[in-house]
């Protein structure tokens, strides 16, 4: 209990026994009472409570008069320092001290400048508004001040609001300085001073008495700039935690700073201000309020002052609004957003640099998440007509989903800002791996294969930079602005999983779209050739989808090794590594095959296909199909014609001449078309076929033909994957019945733009090995189209020089199309 | 109950105080003009810190024979006592359930609004003279009142008020742990106010767990 000093009928000295004179009261604080001097206007002097001497106080305040903390001329901030004991007969009572600067009627206690309601009640400085950047520049003044006192060697101890006044140019000046603690390096003695009040004081300091130290002071500095920043304290709970621990000091011994902890709940105001501080503050509050960094150095004055350095950081400025005696949070309504400098870098794809920006980095405000999510959501908007245009080729949703990552880049950021400790790990290691996923995604784009696993990276990618968004958005309160929020975020994840869905159903089962495949794919589809070989490669490490569901015992037999051949970044394929590499490939499996082949090798081969070196295809493009099928003669090792016993028989064009299709008059009817190519000399033969199913009108370039296509076999009806199912299943069937002295199932599977379907066989026992290579392509650069071709290949083992051969025959019919 | 708008306007930590003023007839006179200007001299020294006044939320109970809430919590800054007047008879446990019923509210709403909270005060003045209460109420609420002292949710302050043998002090004893005073000094409110905002020593030895805190010595020895 302590009584309040009455200087009635007292005289008291100074240092030289000079008469002080008190005049007015001017205030009553714990420790003593202020008095003005008379005589003397520059001073006041404080008269301790009976009881609040402190210990040794003559010479404790002889050593402070003698050391004083002097803030420099025209510095910001300055402090009460003592100049002089005060005595009463011989016994220090108290000191004078200089009054505040200019008006000492303008200095106002601190917390008029951070708690809305006592501006309001007191109403003399706070006629003016008080707006963010005031408080951010008190802020840096205050901890101006600490630097100073720190740096003469003294320690604040019991820091408070109350030891804080601030004027209206936000200078500020620290009072009591007589409870600084210290020590004399010349006697060794320690004046200590443990008073304080607990929610400005560290944890450790709370279970008891612990001597203060500057390390204390760092603590009691940042509660007073998380005060001023946000009009909170940090340790300002709702929830359980908050029946748990209702006083400031239990909450700060037990660390519950709701930004540092998943499990304790803050108001939505508190949440609003905290996200809309720089995110260097924000590292300096955590480092001083989260108990992972206990034992970490506390951010100093010197950090302070320079993370308070960008005045207009803070986006929701939960200033006291002398004005508006409403209860509504005046921060940060939509409509303030363009006059804040962090909103601009959103109009863009921003990629925030590490470090502080000249203009401050934009606080996360909630108000910058709805800006990020509503900029997203516009670049979707604006892109979806284009998608539609483009019957939703992946292409575009690349942009979309690159725009989209652009977008919500942002708070990634956020989460590699240190300190990085405990779960910030296990985020920082999930996001590089997605990252990787999706650069992968991103990389197989650029070199054109677009397989389905790939599309889930960038699927994958996106969901992850939407999640961080939203788990900030999902933390706030319950502001209209954040169910906005959340409903944007899961509108937009949707958005993004459906279409990645949808990209999957579309590629992974062709037949959902138009797979069919026109004659001579056009020349820049040359990329398509070579990277399908590769992507196919690929797509045996990454999980075959097989077209044609289970092949039977057979088909596992012979599974080509994976290609390494993907990521080939040159934009003129190379045709021949890929397909090369896929031969070498089943080639590499052929060694397993041949001693064990198919499960009844016939050693006669009761071939169908008769061995007619000099097959002189017949140079009839038929537009009537043929009902019945009579065996073209095809040479020696081509597959045998019970291979599509549904369809006619395919009529030979020698590739060099095609015959050209009018183009000009619509067929009515559909047109089958076969062009087959060999060449007995080489033992090698190629067929392509367009006509999957079939074509309407046609185009041609360059004296071929291109067909339109349709997805099912424009008699039979049957789809691209059931012909394949069925033809596959004849190919073993027929080796059963011996047909030929080996056949060896490969594999049929599909994949972004093509199918592909290999085998092996040995029409006869004296006939090469050949493999089979048939690729269904369908061009991606011309998607709209639906333009496509299949390719079918055999080729003899025996044979080198069919490799180049057939790449040429291939690259021609492609170059063909560029003029 | 409470509109939780005050807390983003106030964020301080706060301490409900109630103050339950008996009222009766018995207080007629002199005993109610103390009162009376106890309240005024109360709200001088919640007033004269502006951090005090920020941080105490102040009610005001009548313990009548239908104990009501002259005042609901307001903030110390607002608080302006009303002038009490005479009401028939006093109905002391019931007067103090009441009191420790909107401070439970009221910490609740602390705890929705997110702002820290010290132990609540009640301070009862009156001249322990009840006269509707049985002697089952006055037992019930005594325990209560021991009860919310252990926890220690609230701490109550007993005040007699009237010049020696003009109240029942023995009576006003047993409500609660704390032994009753007299109300002369209108000074000695202070003492348990102004920890609210002072700085206090640290406890030098106080054990995990202690509920001692920094700030409550001085009025726990008031």
């Amino acid at each position: 209990m302590t009584t309040p000093t009455s200087p009635v009928g007292r005289s008291f000295q100074d240092e030289s026994g000079n008469p002080v004179v008190p005049g007015r009261q001017l205030g009553v604080g714990g420790e003593g009472t202020i008095f003005s001097v008379d005589g003397q206007p520059g001073s006041v002097m404080k008269i301790w409570h009976s009881g609040q001497t402190p210990d040794e106080a003559d010479a404790k305040i002889a050593y402070l008069v003698k050391n004083p903390v002097k803030p420099r001329l025209g510095a910001t901030w300055s402090i009460t320092w003592p100049e002089s004991a005060v005595k009463e007969g011989g016994v220090i009572v108290g000191y004078t001290m200089p009054i505040y600067q200019g008006d000492p009627g303008e200095w106002e206690s601190m917390e008029q400048y951070y708690v809305r309601r006592a501006a309001r009640s007191t109403g003399a400085a706070q006629a003016r508004e008080i707006q963010i950047d005031d408080r951010v520049r008190m802020a840096r003044n205050l901890a101006l001040g600490f630097r100073a006192v720190h740096e003469a060697g003294y320690v604040i101890g019991d820091v408070n609001e109350k030891n804080v006044v601030v004027n209206r140019q936000n200078d500020i000046t620290l009072v009591d300085c007589d409870s600084y603690s210290f020590t004399d390096p010349d006697t060794g003695r320690t004046y200590s001073n443990n008073k304080g009040r607990a929610e400005f004081q560290a944890p450790e300091v709370q279970g008891g008495y612990v001597d203060r130290t500057q390390n204390h002071d760092y603590f009691g500095l940042a509660v007073l700039i998380f005060h001023l920043l946000t009009g909170s304290h940090p340790y300002r709970i709702t929830g359980s935690h908050a029946r748990d621990y209702p006083e400031p000091g239990l909450r700060i011994e037990a660390w519950l700073f709701p930004p540092a902890r998943g499990d304790v709940t803050a108001p939505p105001d508190y949440n609003e201000a905290w996200d809309a501080l720089t995110d260097k503050q924000q590292e300096l509050f955590l480092r001083c309020f989260d108990q992972r960094h206990e034992g970490d150095p506390r951010p100093t004055p010197e950090e302070w002052i320079e993370a308070l350095m960008d005045l207009p950081a803070v986006v929701t400025p939960p200033a006291p609004a002398p004005a508006s005696p409403g209860p509504a949070p005046a921060p940060a309504s939509p409509g303030s957003a363009p006059t804040s400098p962090s909103l601009a870098p959103s109009s863009a794809p921003t990629f925030p640099r590490p470090g502080p920006r000249p203009g401050g980095r934009p606080g996360l405000s909630i108000d910058n998440d709805l800006v990020h999510l509503g900029l997203a959501a516009a670049g979707y908007g604006a892109l979806i007509p284009l998608l539609i245009f483009s019957e939703f080729n992946p292409w575009w949703w690349l942009g979309l989903t690159v725009v989209a990552a652009a977008l919500f880049y942002l708070p990634v950021q956020r989460l590699l800002e240190p300190p990085i400790t405990g779960m910030r790990w296990v985020l920082i290691v999930a996001a590089v791996l997605v990252s990787a996923y999706f650069l992968l995604g991103l990389a197989g784009a650029a070199i054109s294969v677009w397989p389905w696993w790939m599309w889930l990276g960038v699927g994958a990618g996106a969901a992850f930079v939407f999640l961080v968004p939203a788990r900030s958005v999902f933390n706030r309160g319950n502001a209209w602005r954040r169910r906005i929020a959340i409903a944007g975020v899961l509108l937009l994840t949707l958005f993004i999983m459906s279409s990645l869905v949808w990209s999957i159903v579309r590629d992974v089962w062709l037949e959902g779209d138009s797979p069919v495949v026109t004659a001579n794919g056009g020349g820049e589809e040359s990329g398509n050739v070579a990277l399908a070989g590769g992507g196919d490669g690929g797509g045996a490490a990454s999980g075959n989808t097989a077209l044609t569901g289970s092949g039977g015992g057979a088909s596992s037999v012979a599974v080509p090794p994976p290609l390494a051949v993907t990521a080939t970044p040159e934009p003129t394929l190379d045709i021949n590594a890929t397909v090369e590499a896929g031969i070498e490939a089943t080639r590499a499996a052929v060694p397993t095959a041949e001693p064990t082949p198919t499960p009844e090798p016939t050693p006669e081969p009761t071939a169908t296909p008769a061995p007619e070196p000099t097959a002189t295809p017949e140079p009839t493009a038929t537009p009537t199909p043929v009902p019945t099928a009579t065996p073209v003669p095809t040479p020696t090792p081509l597959p045998p014609p019970t291979r599509r016993p549904t369809r006619p028989p395919p009529t030979a064009t020698p590739v060099p001449t095609p015959t050209p299709i009018p183009t000009a008059t619509p067929v009515p009817t559909p047109v089958w078309v076969w062009h087959d190519y060999n060449d007995t000399s080489l033992k090698y033969t190629m067929n392509y076929e367009q006509s999957w199913a079939a074509m309407t009108p046609i185009q041609s370039a360059g004296g071929r033909p291109f067909f339109n296509v349709v997805d099912k076999d424009y008699r039979s009806g049957e789809s691209l994957a059931d012909f394949f199912e069925r033809y596959r299943e004849e190919l073993i069937n027929d080796a059963r019945s011996g047909s030929y002295s080996m056949f060896e199932p490969g594999r049929t599977e599909g994949r972004g733009n093509f199918i592909y379907f290999q085998y092996l066989m040995q029409p006869g026992p004296n006939d090469c090995l050949y493999h089979v290579v048939e690729h269904i392509f369908r061009s991606r650069y011309y998607p709209e189209k639906d333009y496509g071709f299949i390719v079918s290949a055999g080729i003899c083992e025996n044979e080198q020089l069919m490799h180049e051969e057939r790449r040429r025959f291939i690259l021609d019919s492609f170059e063909e199309y560029d003029d | 109950m409470y509109d939780q708008a005050e807390f983003a306007d106030n964020p301080e930590s706060r301490c409900s105080i109630v103050m339950i003023v008996d009222n009766s007839g018995s207080m007629y006179g002199e005993k109610i003009a103390t009162v009376n200007r106890a309240l005024v001299k109360f709200r001088d020294i919640i007033q004269r810190d502006s951090v005090t006044a920020l941080r105490a939320d102040v009610a005001l109970v009548a313990a009548s024979d239908h104990p009501w809430v002259v005042q609901d919590f307001v903030s110390g800054a607002d608080f302006q006592p009303p002038a009490l007047e005479i009401e028939p008879a006093e109905y002391y446990s019931k007067g103090i359930n009441l009191a420790l019923d909107i401070i439970e509210a009221r910490k609740q709403s602390y705890r929705d609004g997110g702002v820290a909270y010290y132990r609540s005060l009640a301070y009862f003045l009156g001249d322990g003279y009840p006269t509707i209460d049985t002697p089952q109420e006055l037992e019930q609420v005594s325990g209560r009142l021991f009860q919310m002292e252990e926890n220690r949710g609230v701490a109550f302050f007993p005040f007699g008020v009237g010049i020696d043998g003009m109240c029942d002090m023995a009576m006003l004893n047993k409500l609660g742990p704390r032994p009753a005073k007299l109300l002369t000094n209108l000074e000695q409110l202070e003492g348990s106010i102004q920890w609210l905002a002072h700085s206090a020593a640290a406890v030098s030895n106080s054990q995990p767990g202690d509920s001692l805190r920094l700030p409550e010595q001085d009025f726990l020895s008031f």
